[in-house]
């Protein structure tokens, strides 16, 4: 569909030129990769604050911690560094339906999840693509259930996330090809678990009643070189360029007050798996995710008593 | 032929003929005849002669011509007559026409009719359709065939019955540095099983590659294959000639053809060899099979390069049916695995070295056909006859891409070692394990795979049926695949036929081994669904192999626990990062800076001085007598010196004592007063009325708890009260978390619940018992409207 409202860059996508001798493929040089430095079960520091456009009735930002780099070769390259997940959301609502709208008992949550076109290495396009719809389907899954619809009749909210920098899908220096390994897209679980939290932290800063605070974790099963052998472990919010192969990963919404999921979503396999290697279930997996998620929800708790704090000192 | 060359002349004189009669009566008729006559006597009886015999033609004519059509015909005698029977001798032409017409169509209905039968039995018209079509589809001529079994006629006959251990066929073994007794010896295998060694396992393992592997040499291109030939070899003494040859060779490529539909293990049905210099094709389904043993000389030839391309059911297939092993293996598609190639198959190969498109279909196709058609003898030597080129030009590649003295970048090495690998690979007999159903024909991969869960007595006519399948197979020597698919034994499991139309219907493809037997699978089925009722269920046997099971849960568990419990001690401050790199110190909404500002309220300076605001501006004593003194300047002062104490941001609420003008208003909101919690600073200017809130609040609770009984009949009486106790029930019930429908099961709950559930509001409930006002007279239609003014 052609985008005639703005005057658009190659359709194809651009990318900064990366001289070569910066992408120098050889195995001293393997160091480049980012690597994880906390231990598997730590998840990144997260910055999270409300009140960030103060228009919206609800708002928030979010903020995961870049991976530390070796600075070697990729020095002053600032197109092949990465610094962590940016997402920023913003809560209109309740509002009053428009009038063509039919009757509703209870509140419409629509959600809207967008990448900004700046957001990752390969520039993306200015109109919502399948998988920022996917996105947005799995956070109206995550909130539904959250919000206390019946006490907004004919109203709806929305849910608005911009994905300032979003997760990269693997290490650039890994290159590999479209048809080999698939082209995987591990960063969308990242994102989808910062969605989650953000949303719910901008969804309290409006004022909407919920019945718990929901938050996202993600955990995923690696397979990383231990020595000279490969083993699988399993890591609690992983970053896709710090590890060479990701089997599978795993996103949950979790209510920890209820001891509730409101959605999971999780993609790859696990096996088959070599001798050597530790073997995993899928519960394993979700419950793991189920820790990363009460890990933020942590950070979440802390800047809403900080906002409420804000609010009722006005 | 020739009727229509005739008619063509014939029809070339008619028109002649007419041509040359219409002109000159057309000539005739446009002179002055009456004047004629009268002018000459002669010309009268001679015009009257000629059209009396003009007149008898065309009435004999008309009389032939209406004798096919049955009319009939007057008799003409002068030229009024001609003009008043027109109508007749028109019908007469009519008629004749319309026999023509039926005439052509009978014949080009011929034309049809004699042509199709003739178009279905044309097979070439069949298979160029066809070919349009699908231009990769193997004919039916080359797929399996009903021929007879050619493991009938062997010298060893297949036994399918032996679940012995089995041992190689080997009878003497050339180049041996182990000799053949001492090699044949047991070892046990993973499962717990003694197998035979490789008899040439130590040959292999110390076997060092001639150097010509390791070194680059100009690839030796490829014979033409159009004027080059293949031998086809079917005698023994062929063999031996071309063993002799063989020998000379430093480098050979083999290839096998195998056929596995008709036969329970599968049959070695041809074996396709080349040397530089020529290409032999081995029938190996002749009864001396086993005699090809003698080939080891050649092919356990350290010396001599083997190039296969995939060999790894080739050397099983070699062991098995003819007792040969390879020692000095090249096999190709390691080599194009380690390069990096995009694709590691001969067709891949081929194209990149050669530009030749292998036509892959009769892969597919029944090799145990004899004598064999010349597209697939064409395709076979095509299989052999450039490998050594390709073999050539890769050797090539992989020594100069090595690195001789690191050993991960020694790419031949890594091939030849992977080749190794590959010759080691022994044949072992398939045993059928129908309790547990593992091993490679049982039940157990088939089941674990597919999607549907089966019942207990489904999952106990799976296993019969599978292993009544497999028996009719060995008794009958025919793949498993053959006699029945898999996917009839799910049909079969899923739909449990009880009578024999059921059974039929259900078994499509249907075998003859299978057709023969159908009562006793019939019984067979029976039985099993019988007896499967108390068996034992899929699920926990298919539970019982999953990861972290049983058995092994104990320490997989341990190991979660763990991991689980660590992640919670870390404290927020971990998890939290107080700064944002992209925000900076500026973070967006100036709702956060406002607590720095309201620190500093006394060093703000405004630009006009404030007016005196000392005790005395709030004393309201004087001006409003009905409110007693608030002591607010007490109230003032003790705050400004209290707050430089205390934080700021504590929250104090003033409290009035005194009641209001409306009544019922103060009495809610004391109410309410009485009922927040009281804070530490919180201010109670009457005491009193404290105390008073205080009782109100008891003696409301005693009427609250009656008013929650009789709610129902009060909320539909008056307005008034109405809207305050809509009010009090805000009040009386916060939100209570731990009542609230779970969220994860709330969709289960409201649809078996959705009888008893509320109904949702509906806003023209009340409207619906109001009359209905008329019915517009005009109603708007679509179209055009006019006003008519007159």
């Amino acid at each position: 569909m052609a985008d005639r409202r703005r005057i658009n860059g190659p359709t194809g996508g651009t990318s900064a030129p990366v001289f070569s001798k910066y992408v120098i493929k050889s195995p001293e040089d393997g160091s480049d990769r980012p690597s994880r430095t906390r231990p598997g079960n730590v998840p990144r520091k997260m910055f999270l604050k409300t009140g960030v456009t103060p228009s919206a009735s609800g708002s928030a930002y979010l903020e995961l911690e870049a991976s530390k780099q070796s600075l070697t070769s990729t020095r002053g390259l600032a197109s092949l560094s990465t610094s962590g997940l940016k997402l920023t959301c913003t809560v209109h609502g309740p509002r009053p339906l428009p009038k063509s709208a039919p009757f509703s008992p209870h509140i419409i949550l629509s959600t809207h999840v967008k990448y900004a076109p700046f957001a990752t290495r390969k520039r993306r396009g200015y109109i919502r693509d399948s998988t920022e719809r996917d996105l947005g389907v799995h956070l109206e899954t995550a909130l539904r259930g959250v919000i206390i619809g019946d006490r907004w009749p004919k109203s709806g909210v929305d849910v608005i996330i911009t994905i300032l920098e979003g997760e990269e899908d693997q290490w650039w220096g890994d290159d590999r090809g479209r048809a080999a390994a698939g082209a995987e897209e591990w960063g969308m679980m990242s994102v989808l678990s910062g969605c989650v939290t953000v949303a719910s932290a901008a969804i309290v800063d409006a004022g909407i009643d919920c019945v718990d605070v929901v938050s996202g974790g993600v955990a995923a099963i690696i397979r990383e070189p231990k020595g000279s052998l490969m083993s699988t472990m399993l890591v609690l919010d992983p970053v896709p360029s710090e590890h060479q192969e990701i089997l599978a990963a795993c996103v949950v919404a979790y209510l920890p007050g209820r001891d509730e999921i409101t959605d999971i979503w999780v993609r790859g396999e696990i096996g088959p798996l070599r001798s050597n290697e530790k073997s995993f279930s899928y519960e394993d997996l979700a419950n793991n995710a189920v820790q990363a998620a009460l890990g933020s929800h942590r950070v979440l708790v802390g800047a809403l008593k900080e906002t409420a704090d804000m609010k009722m000192h006005r | 032929m020739d009727q229509t060359q005739d008619f063509k002349s014939l029809q070339d004189q008619i028109q002649a003929a007419l041509i040359a009669t219409t002109r000159s009566a057309g000539q005739i008729s446009s002179e002055d005849l009456g004047f004629q006559r009268s002018i000459n006597a002669e010309v009268g009886p001679a015009l009257d002669e000629q059209s009396a015999r003009l007149l008898a033609l065309s009435t004999s004519l008309l009389k032939s011509a209406a004798s096919i059509a049955d009319l009939k015909v007057p008799k003409f005698e002068d030229t009024d007559d001609v003009e008043n029977n027109w109508r007749s001798i028109v019908d007469v032409v009519d008629s004749l026409l319309e026999k023509t017409d039926t005439c052509l169509d009978e014949y080009t209905g011929v034309i049809k009719r004699k042509e199709q039968p003739e178009q279905a039995s044309n097979s070439s018209d069949a298979k160029d359709f066809f070919a349009k079509k699908n231009p990769s589809s193997l004919g039916n001529a080359f797929r399996t065939q009903n021929l007879v079994k050619p493991q009938l006629a062997f010298n060893v006959k297949p036994d399918n019955f032996d679940n012995s251990t089995w041992k190689p066929l080997l009878k003497s073994k050339p180049h041996a540095t182990v000799p053949l007794e001492e090699s044949l010896d047991f070892i046990t295998n993973e499962f717990q099983q003694k197998q035979y060694r490789h008899p040439y396992e130590s040959e292999i393992l110390q076997l060092k590659y001639p150097k010509s592997v390791y070194q680059v040499a100009e690839p030796i291109p490829y014979l033409p294959v159009d004027t080059t030939s293949a031998v086809f070899v079917d005698t023994f003494e062929g063999v031996l000639e071309m063993l002799s040859e063989l020998k000379s060779a430093k480098e050979i490529a083999v290839d096998l053809e195998h056929h596995d539909a008709r036969s329970y293990v599968g049959l070695v049905s041809l074996m396709q060899i080349s040397t530089r210099e020529k290409d032999w094709i081995v029938d190996t389904l002749k009864p001396w099979r086993q005699d090809l043993q003698v080939l080891n000389q050649v092919f356990a030839d350290p010396e001599i390069v083997k190039v296969f391309h995939g060999a790894y059911m080739d050397i099983v297939w070699l062991q098995r049916d003819l007792g040969l092993y390879i020692v000095g293996l090249f096999d190709t598609h390691w080599a194009s695995r380690t390069l990096g190639y995009q694709g590691g198959s001969l067709a891949f190969l081929l194209k990149k070295f050669i530009d030749f498109d292998a036509d892959k279909k009769y892969q597919m196709a029944d090799w145990r056909i004899r004598p064999i058609p010349d597209e697939m003898f064409f395709y076979a030597r095509a299989d052999t006859h450039f490998l050594l080129y390709i073999y050539d030009n890769m050797r090539n590649e992989l020594v100069s891409k090595s690195d001789f003295n690191n050993p991960e970048e020694n790419k031949i090495e890594l091939v030849l070692q992977k080749s190794k690998e590959t010759s080691l690979l022994r044949f072992e007999r398939q045993v059928y394990h129908p309790d547990t159903g593992k091993g490679p024909g049982g039940w157990y991969p088939l089941l674990a795979k597919s999607p549907g869960l089966l019942n207990n007595e489904q999952f106990a006519v799976f296993k019969a049926v599978h292993q009544w399948r497999d028996e009719i197979a060995r008794k009958d020597d025919d793949s498993t695949a053959f006699v029945m698919p898999n996917h009839v034994i799910f049909t079969l499991a899923k739909v449990m036929p009880m009578d024999m139309i059921a059974l039929l219907g259900a078994v499509h493809p249907i075998s003859h081994s299978v057709k023969s037997r159908a009562g006793e699978l019939l019984e067979l089925i029976k039985a099993a669904k019988e007896n499967g009722r108390n068996g034992p269920s899929l699920l926990e046997v298919l539970q019982k192999d999953k990861p972290g099971t049983v058995v092994t849960t104990t320490k997989t568990a341990s190991d979660n626990i763990a991991l689980i419990t660590e992640v919670t001690p870390v404290d927020q401050g971990q998890l939290r990062s107080d700064s944002s790199s992209f925000w900076g110190g500026a973070f967006g909404s100036s709702l956060w800076d406002a607590p720095s500002t309201a620190k500093n309220n006394d060093s703000m300076r405004l630009a006009i001085p404030l007016p005196d605001m000392t005790a005395g501006a709030f004393d309201y004593s004087q001006e409003l007598p009905d409110r007693p003194r608030m002591a607010m300047a007490d109230l003032l002062t003790d705050s400004q010196q209290s707050t430089p104490n205390q934080k700021d941001d504590e929250a104090f609420i003033i409290k009035r004592g005194a009641k209001r003008m409306s009544d019922a208003l103060s009495d809610e909101e004391a109410d309410q007063r009485a009922e927040e919690p009281q804070g530490e600073y919180d201010i109670v200017l009457d005491e009193e009325e404290a105390e008073e809130a205080r009782e109100k609040a008891a003696r409301k609770a005693k009427r609250k708890a009656e008013k929650k009984l009789a709610k129902k009949p009060k909320m539909q009486q008056s307005e008034d009260s109405g809207s305050i106790e809509v009010a009090d029930d805000d009040d009386e019930e916060p939100f209570d978390y731990s009542k609230a429908a779970s969220v994860l099961h709330g969709k289960k709950n409201t649809e078996q619940g959705s009888s008893k559930q509320k109904k949702p509001f509906d806003p023209y409930q009340k409207s619906s018992d109001a009359p209905k006002g008329m019915r517009r007279l005009q109603t708007e239609r679509p179209g055009k409207s006019f006003t008519f003014k007159s």
